[in-house]
């Protein structure tokens, strides 16, 4: 899952070397702002063929989060 | 790395995106970890190998800078079946042509990978390709536009999608994205910064939400009028403005109504309200100059409104419609944007076997094609009457089929379920030669650009193949069963248009005509008889408001007998009417074939005591038939008249209007200047006017005041 979730951060930040880490958040990555918040969702509901519910988006706010998240929808569907 | 090899060799030759991206990061992890494996990959992933292996070679290559060879692998296959893999391969190339700094060819296959996908992800990703093209200047597009983007929602993620989605239709556009909901506050207010960006075209994408609309209203014309009112005083000031052209995004219907369908029984319900807006926008805008209605509300039903609306992004971003329908919304901008721009496609090439009827002509004669008469026959049927309906509204029909011409049109003659017929097309190609030699022809023989071309055929190979070979020309995907032809071609929106000219209406028949009198040319022992035998009739006219459509269209899409290829909008050409500062006129043809219509358009400036030629302009279909000299006496005549000592005249050497680079010259203007960029001045002092060639009846009513 790591690998994926790293695949939508490059696209999304445009930035081929981007590694991600757990407790990565919002300061740790310049361009982190609401517009990019919106591309990381976007990008992972396709990666990940999820749909997150409107409370699930405003809990994406770092990586560990995004990867319980993404869990618990891949482990249920 | 036998395991590796054998596991890419042994899958499947075709990929899905997923499996894509997967080999790309394996890739990178062989690339970081493992330096020796990566070196002997290369030297064991032969070129014979499937995708998957071609991918992995690619992506270590890409990995080691190594852009040339990316190049060479990404190259050497094609994934017939995957549209979005395609997309996602052409990506990668462009990539690495970017880093190669091969232009043109990035170019070519980022427009390739964003005609070939809807998915909001990578359009994204091309995008940022694009961006890297136009920072280099090297878009290569034949038109630019500046679009602003104002409404009630959030545009960052349209902005981006309709770039890119116009870049792969050969427009560059720039954009200005407006506040949340300030769309009036910025077109009615002073926004320096709209200001400061000067849009040639404004979209006013509001939606339903933001007509403030309860569910119910005590006076619905009341209503109706007052949000006409509204938007119309937007129109204006963007017109007033910034001499924009306006496409007013309609409204959509929104799905969900408490009142279920009384939201349409009663009068003033929120549906009834909303369609009768719709409606009513349509008439308003036909009223209005320079504003298009874009319908929103059949885009939206034609997705599936319960999927255009995502009510969780609208709540946590203010995006609408939905991410995934985004690519569909920019589709239908650009779409309109290339009517606008004259860049809509002119012909539709069609194959025959498995296009037109079930079956080979060939093979199974007659009697054994599957066209009408049974379900599938009648799918081809139906595909048969799209198809004559798009000619009876100007699309110029071709054949290009690899058959025995005679088999082929067999089935236009005897075929009791044909709907099409031989004189619907405007060429028949039916030969055994590759198939792009035959669009070359055809392109030739019509006088249009490859790009103004739409090739169908059920082939992948052909498909393939034409795409390979010319880039220029569209290549829709089209689908295995034949039921779903008519929607395919239907949803890649090739033939939009803004309003339907008599030209339009008459363009078949006009190329009918038109081969006839190739064969009394051929016929003809030289031109003078062929000229004489036309029995030409020649009108000339001042510009006026009734013809103003289709000198527009024509200044707007003429490339080859264009002398300066200046565009105007209809807005400009309008300021030229009885406007004492210029000589205008346009020339309508006819013959003993038929009529022509206007073909010819000629502008001309004061510019102290000579009078500047700064658009000239002709159709193909009239062509060789000196009637450069019938326009150019005409002005000779009134500005010599007029008082004028000398007529100057430009040529601006563009990609396509050489065959006029040496009109003045034979029309014995003298060169002054030539500019670095190829511009060159000519002039020529007035005098005795010449005769008209024999045999042409001119009728001339233009005008010009005396300086």
């Amino acid at each position: 899952m790591d690998s994926r979730i790293r695949r939508v951060f490059r696209e999304v930040f445009n930035d081929e070397q981007i590694e991600i880490w757990d407790a990565m958040s919002a300061q740790d990555v310049k361009g982190w702002d609401s517009l990019a918040q919106v591309k990381l969702l976007i990008g992972l509901e396709e990666e990940f063929g999820v749909k997150f519910t409107t409370h699930e988006v405003t809990q994406l706010t770092s990586v560990a989060n995004i990867k319980e998240a993404l869990a618990r929808k891949v482990v249920a569907e | 790395m036998a395991g590796v090899i054998r596991a890419l060799t042994s899958g499947p030759t075709e990929l899905d995106p997923p499996a894509v991206r997967t080999i790309v990061d394996l890739a990178e992890e062989i690339h970081l970890r493992e330096p020796g494996l990566t070196l002997s990959l290369l030297k064991e992933l032969q070129p014979d190998a499937p995708p998957a292996c071609q991918w992995l070679k690619a992506g270590l290559l890409e990995l080691q800078s190594k852009p040339e060879e990316a190049v060479v692998v990404l190259d050497s296959f094609t994934h017939l079946h995957s549209t979005e893999s395609e997309a996602l391969r052409l990506q990668a190339l462009c990539r690495n042509l970017i880093v190669s700094k091969r232009w043109p060819e990035a170019v070519a296959a980022l427009k390739g990978s964003s005609q070939r996908t809807n998915s909001l992800r990578l359009l994204l990703a091309n995008e940022k390709l694009l961006d890297r093209i136009r920072s280099a200047g090297q878009t290569g597009a034949k038109r630019q536009s500046k679009v602003a983007i104002l409404g009630n929602a959030t545009f960052d993620f349209l902005a981006p999608v309709l770039r890119v989605c116009a870049f792969a239709s050969g427009i560059d556009v720039e954009t200005y994205v407006g506040s949340y909901g300030q769309h009036q506050q910025e077109v009615l207010g002073s926004s320096s910064t709209l200001d400061a960006f000067h849009p040639s075209l404004v979209f006013l994408a509001m939606d339903w939400r933001s007509l403030g609309l309860p569910e119910g209203v005590s006076d619905p014309d009341g209503w109706v009028k007052s949000c006409l009112q509204e938007l119309r005083g937007l129109w204006r000031q963007c017109r007033e403005r910034f001499q924009a052209q306006v496409i007013q995004h309609n409204f959509e219907v929104p799905v969900a109504s408490p009142y279920g369908r009384l939201s349409m029984v009663t009068p003033g319900g929120r549906a009834r309200l909303i369609q009768r807006l719709n409606l009513e926008l349509w008439t308003a805008a036909a009223a209005e100059r320079g504003v298009q209605i874009l319908d929103v509300n059949e885009i939206a039903s034609a997705y599936g409104k319960y999927h255009w609306d995502d009510r969780s992004l609208w709540h946590s971003a203010k995006q609408y419609p939905a991410a995934k329908a985004l690519p569909v919304l920019a589709r239908h901008q650009v779409a309109l944007m290339r009517a606008l721009l004259g860049l809509s496609s002119k012909c539709l090439v069609l194959d025959l076997d498995g296009t037109l009827w079930g079956g080979v002509i060939g093979e199974d004669g007659i009697a054994g094609i599957r066209l009408g008469g049974s379900s599938e026959g009648e799918a081809y049927r139906e595909f048969q009457s799209y198809v004559k309906s798009l000619r009876e509204r100007g699309v110029i029909l071709a054949v290009c089929s690899k058959n025995n011409e005679a088999d082929a049109k067999l089935v236009f003659t005897s075929h009791p379920e044909k709907v099409l017929s031989l004189d619907d097309f405007a060429l028949f190609l039916a030969n055994w030669r590759p198939k792009d030699e035959n669009l070359r022809r055809i392109a030739q023989s019509l006088n249009i650009g490859l790009d103004s071309l739409v090739f169908v055929d059920d082939s992948p190979m052909e498909r393939a193949w034409i795409r390979r070979q010319l880039p220029e020309v569209e290549v829709p995907e089209m689908p295995a069963d034949p039921a779903d032809q008519v929607k395919v071609l239907d949803q890649h929106l090739y033939f939009e248009a803004v309003e339907l000219t008599e030209e339009d209406r008459q363009r078949a028949s006009l190329y009918q005509a038109n081969l006839e009198r190739e064969q009394l040319q051929a016929s003809s022992a030289n031109l003078e008889d062929f000229l004489a035998g036309l029995q030409i009739r020649v009108e000339l006219h001042s510009f006026d408001e009734g013809n103003l459509p289709r000198i527009v269209q024509l200044i707007n899409k003429t490339n080859q007998f264009n002398l300066t290829t200046q565009r105007l909008s209809e807005n400009q050409v309008r300021e030229l009417i009885g406007n004492p500062d210029h000589y205008t006129q346009f020339m309508r043809v006819r013959d003993r074939f038929g009529d022509n219509g206007i073909v010819g358009i000629l502008i001309a400036s004061r510019d102290a005591e000579s009078l500047c030629v700064d658009t000239w302009l002709m159709s193909c279909r009239v062509l060789g038939r000196r009637l450069e000299e019938v326009m150019l006496n005409s002005l000779r005549k009134y500005a010599c008249a007029a008082g004028y000592k000398t007529v100057v005249g430009l040529y601006r050497p563009t990609a396509k209007n050489h065959q006029v680079a040496d009109l003045y010259d034979r029309l014995g203007f003298d060169l002054i200047e030539t500019a670095a960029s190829g511009e060159r001045r000519y002039s020529f002092s007035l005098g005795e006017v010449p005769k008209n060639p024999s045999g042409f009846v001119v009728e001339d009513s233009t005008q010009l005041v005396a300086p």
